[in-house]
């Protein structure tokens, strides 16, 4: 009922705010086109639903801006080939921010809280004791989503260990008829951070070598073991719902709707923010559970977190630096939390009142463990691991067996490792 | 009409049947002033070709200048991508067949014909941002959303392989009208006259047959947005083009030289085919003409009746879909398909239009207005020059200049200018319009050398062109197709703008990235961006092909 008044209420401010915003921004734009007017640029790399967020995290300060979604190619906002003037860029991998720290200006003096260092230790570029990058977003990418009433039907449990999940999958093809598992194999990142949570929860001397870039790291054999473990996962017949071909051609909401909308698989690995597409379908918010990633006896508190870096470019202008000073307050991200969901504040002073439960765990899980940022954002071969793990997943598709795919996979990263300069 | 001889040692005479085509006498010495007229269009195109000459020098900038093209043609994901944009040469080739084809049966059915045109003209207007959108909705593998998956099972049409079919499929839906439309009114013009291949003659299509080969083939090769937004990411692989290749390359290094091989070795390959395109257009009339009579059996009267109205039901699936999607509240249309009854709604637009509809809708104005104005007021002088002032030889150079530049792809001065501009829109309309500018001016030459004339060999003052009734089609022709083709651009915005000045095309590109669960919003903004260039394009679309054609309007 609530959601129909507000969801009417909408419709009702666009049809009588339409033509005004059009003129509005007509006037903005001739007020740019002539000069007069300055926004504040912002480059993000969100889209859709949480651009629209950030948009209500802005507010009344979203007139004074111009969002940028720049998507994937975000770097190329911080880029030497970067041909327009932007005041801040929404970075999500924190080696941009160290690699381009020359074309950055460092913060306001009062933003920075002494607490943003344990996020990633070292992780954060500073310089001559000033910090270059803000952390405003976190994200838990060690969740695995699941259906709460399909798990009580069946009297299954979430796995403590990769054995039992693998046990748990075949139990639930046998007992309830679907596929365990969804997956969002057009989304690179998603496989990436799949593969990253095997390799750190179980070799995660491994993972830091690879990190370290330490010469040879790609070859070793728990690099092999994790593909094989992620290919025996994914290449077990009527593992991934839809098939594995169907697993390749969907996107990560995708594989998150089949879980919670058309109940065609059991589990979807995705991270925190899967929540906010899981509110924005109407899912039953009491039917969702997660567990997170299985690991090997005492690597638990290791945990896989992705996170976005507010950086502001050099040189800075005032009113970019209220907006991040703005920004850095533990209230400025209420109204993407309890709006949107799927937001984890990086700011700790955020009351953890306003998360939903299954958000407020995870907040609390990230806060008191060793969070490790994600592998194919921090290595140089992210972009060729995220291609890598699609042709394993298409490899399977086409009927290989999972031994000789993750046999594939891990000579390619090794070949890939050698011909890199 | 006019027939022309060639004699051996190269010169060429025109035997008048009709009248000329051009100043047959070199020009008076005073009307050198008049040349002035061309300096407008002079500054576009060198504003095109010192990037382009730029760009030639990146790509000669190695070890023995050919160090970066040896790479390129030695790179097995640059020769896949060659390979790829072959394939849609020959995809460009299969829809030109099937559009003469079809051109020719609509003759025998000439009542559902007003209809069918009204029908295959309408997707010519959209962008190929939003055929590529409608096409993977179509085609979306889940059967709860996809309408091809709900008819025929759950097959993984996005998948590799089948995806070119969804591709093919886009492409000619946006393109086909325009082929029969264009070979349509060519073929009115000839009525009885036919062309002998061998045993077989064929009815003429006359001088609009290359306009139309020249256009649907570069468009074939330059294909770039449609792959961009119809094809998971996973499966960019299967259908990497040339045009997407460079686009990779640019951005996974800083390395120059390499892409401007890439694009340079695409533009070599285009500029070819133009190069054969436009000996055609110079012409009136090939060399065989044969008279013929129109076949008109009852058989065939019936196949083209089947065949018109596969085709009415089939070009308007689309369109429907799209519209009905976009009607849907976000969460209806994110998990269930155009068809359902519940969550009808406005909320996609209210979605959209909280967000970033009016800005870029006000974006896309700003650049495709300017744009368009520029591109006319430069042309008309320009096309003015060629037909009735320039000597022939200088016209026929020129024109073949303009030809190349008309296909040039935006790879080819992408990286230079991308350094310089500084991205404002400003800068987009200028690019637009140089890169605009050669096609328009082509255009309007062909139409004003074909346009139907008073007196003999007679040239109109300038302000004529403008005046006169008889030239106004082909003004109309150029502004609608400029206008509609800026409107709809995505690839130079993207590849010069950059991201920060979004048009249309871009921000609905960004929402597309979680595509089905973004589908309501995707489609209300594909259905705006699409009203603008629709509602122009029927309401000229008459007057345009008139205009391209040189015919009058009927």
């Amino acid at each position: 009922m609530s959601s129909h008044v507000v969801r009417r209420r909408t419709i009702l401010r666009a049809a009588a705010l339409g033509p005004v915003g059009g003129l509005a921004a007509g006037c903005a734009e001739l007020a740019r086109v002539t000069g007069l007017g300055d926004p504040v640029r912002v480059a993000v790399s969100w889209s859709a639903t949480e651009l629209a967020a950030f948009q209500r995290v802005l507010g009344a300060r979203a007139d004074d801006c111009e969002l940028v979604p720049l998507g994937d190619d975000i770097d190329a906002a911080l880029g030497a080939n970067a041909t327009y003037r932007l005041d801040m860029v929404a970075v999500p991998r924190p080696k941009l921010v160290l690699a381009n720290v020359d074309r950055l200006a460092p913060l306001p003096d009062d933003v920075w809280k002494p607490d943003y260092d344990e996020i990633w230790p070292g992780g954060l570029a500073a310089r001559d004791g000033r910090h270059y990058a803000l952390p405003f977003k976190l994200a838990h990418a060690s969740v695995v989503w699941y259906r709460k009433s399909l798990f009580a039907e069946h009297g299954l449990r979430a796995p403590t260990n990769w054995s039992e999940w693998l046990d748990l999958n075949d139990r639930i093809t046998e007992q309830a008829g679907i596929a365990p598992l969804a997956l969002g194999g057009a989304d690179g990142w998603l496989l990436a951070q799949f593969f990253a949570n095997v390799l750190l929860r179980h070799f995660d001397g491994t993972y830091d070598a690879l990190v370290r870039g330490a010469p040879g790291a790609w070859a070793a054999g728990d690099v092999r073991a994790a593909f094989g473990m992620v290919a025996a996962m994914w290449g077990r017949p009527d593992a991934l719902s839809g098939g594995a071909e169907r697993a390749l051609v969907a996107q990560f909401p995708e594989a998150v709707l089949a879980v919670f909308h058309h109940h065609e698989a059991a589990m979807v690995p995705a991270p925190d923010f899967a929540e906010s597409v899981i509110r924005e379908f109407d899912a039953l918010d009491d039917d969702v559970d997660k567990f997170t990633f299985p690991a090997a006896p005492g690597l638990g508190p290791r945990l896989v977190a992705t996170g976005d870096l507010l950086v502001l470019t050099a040189p800075s202008r005032p009113a970019a630096g209220d907006l991040i000073r703005h920004l850095s307050g533990p209230e400025a991200p209420v109204p993407w939390i309890t709006g949107t969901g799927g937001f984890i504040a990086a700011n700790r002073k955020t009351d953890l009142s306003h998360y939903t439960q299954n958000l407020r765990e995870l907040a609390m899980e990230l806060r008191s463990s060793d969070p490790r940022f994600d592998l194919s954002d921090q290595v140089v071969l992210g972009d060729v691991l995220k291609r890598v793990l699609q042709d394993l997943l298409r490899a399977l598709a086409a009927g290989t067996a999972p031994a000789a795919a993750a046999d594939t996979a891990a000579r390619a990263m090794a070949d890939a490792e050698r011909a890199a300069p | 009409m006019s027939m022309e001889v060639r004699t051996r040692d190269g010169l060429r005479l025109e035997v008048a049947g009709r009248e000329v085509t051009g100043g047959l006498r070199a020009p008076a010495g005073r009307d050198g002033w008049s040349y002035l007229l061309g300096l407008p269009a002079l500054v576009l195109v060198v504003l095109l070709m010192v990037p382009m000459a730029w760009t030639l020098v990146w790509a000669l900038s190695a070890p023995w200048g050919v160090g970066n093209l040896v790479d390129v043609l030695t790179d097995p994901d640059a020769l896949r991508a060659g390979w790829h944009s072959v394939l849609w040469v020959g995809i460009g080739l299969v829809l030109l067949v099937a559009g003469y084809v079809i051109a020719v049966l609509s003759r025998l059915v000439s009542g559902l014909w007003r209809v069918l045109l009204y029908l295959m003209i309408l997707p010519f207007g959209v962008s190929a941002m939003v055929s590529g959108a409608v096409f993977r909705m179509l085609f979306d593998p889940n059967s709860a959303r996809g309408t091809v998956s709900a008819l025929f099972g759950e097959v993984v049409w996005l998948g590799p392989g089948l995806i070119w079919w969804v591709l093919g499929s886009a492409f000619a839906w946006s393109w086909l009208g325009f082929v029969v439309v264009l070979f349509r009114a060519g073929l009115d013009a000839n009525a009885g006259v036919g062309h002998r291949f061998g045993r077989l003659v064929l009815p003429r299509a006359g001088p609009v047959t290359s306009i139309v080969v020249l256009t649907v083939l570069v468009a074939a090769i330059r294909v770039f947005d449609l792959v961009l937004i119809a094809t998971p990411g996973s499966i960019v692989p299967d259908v990497d083009v040339v045009g997407l290749h460079w686009w990779q390359l640019t951005t996974d290094s800083t390395d120059q030289g390499r892409p401007a091989a890439l694009a340079v070795l695409l533009f070599v390959v285009v500029a070819a085919l133009s190069l054969i395109g436009t000996r055609g257009m110079g012409r009136v009339t090939p060399p065989e003409p044969v008279p013929m009579k129109e076949p008109a059996s009852e058989r065939t009267r019936w196949w083209s009746w089947v065949i018109g109205l596969g085709i009415g039901l089939v070009w308007t699936l689309p369109l429907v879909v799209l519209v009905a999607t976009a009607l849907h509240d976000p969460p209806a249309a994110g998990t269930g398909g155009w068809w359902r009854l519940s969550g009808l709604g406005f909320g996609s637009f209210a979605a959209v239009a909280d967000t970033w509809l009016w800005p870029a809708l006000t974006g896309s104005l700003f650049i495709a207005g300017p744009a368009t104005l520029l591109v006319v007021a430069c042309a008309v002088p320009a096309a003015y020059l060629l037909t009735w002032r320039l000597p022939r030889r200088a016209a026929a150079a020129l024109i073949v200049l303009l030809g190349v530049l008309a296909v040039a792809p935006v790879q080819m001065y992408a990286g230079p200018l991308g350094d310089v501009f500084s991205g404002s829109k400003a800068s987009l309309v200028l690019v637009h319009a140089a890169a605009g500018l050669p096609f328009a001016t082509l255009v309007l030459r062909a139409a004003f050398a074909a346009a139907p004339r008073v007196g003999v060999d007679r040239r109109p003052a300038l302000d004529e062109v403008w005046r006169r009734g008889r030239y106004r089609p082909a003004l109309v022709a150029v502004t609608v197709l400029e206008f509609v083709l800026v409107w709809n651009d995505f690839i130079v915005s993207f590849l010069i703008g950059g991201p920060a000045d979004s048009p249309l095309a871009l921000l609905l590109w960004g929402e597309a990235r979680q595509f089905a669960t973004s589908a309501g919003p995707v489609a209300a903004g594909a259905v705006v961006s699409a009203i603008v260039p629709v509602a122009i394009l029927l309401v000229t679309w008459r007057t345009v092909v008139a205009g391209l054609t040189g015919e009058s309007v009927r």
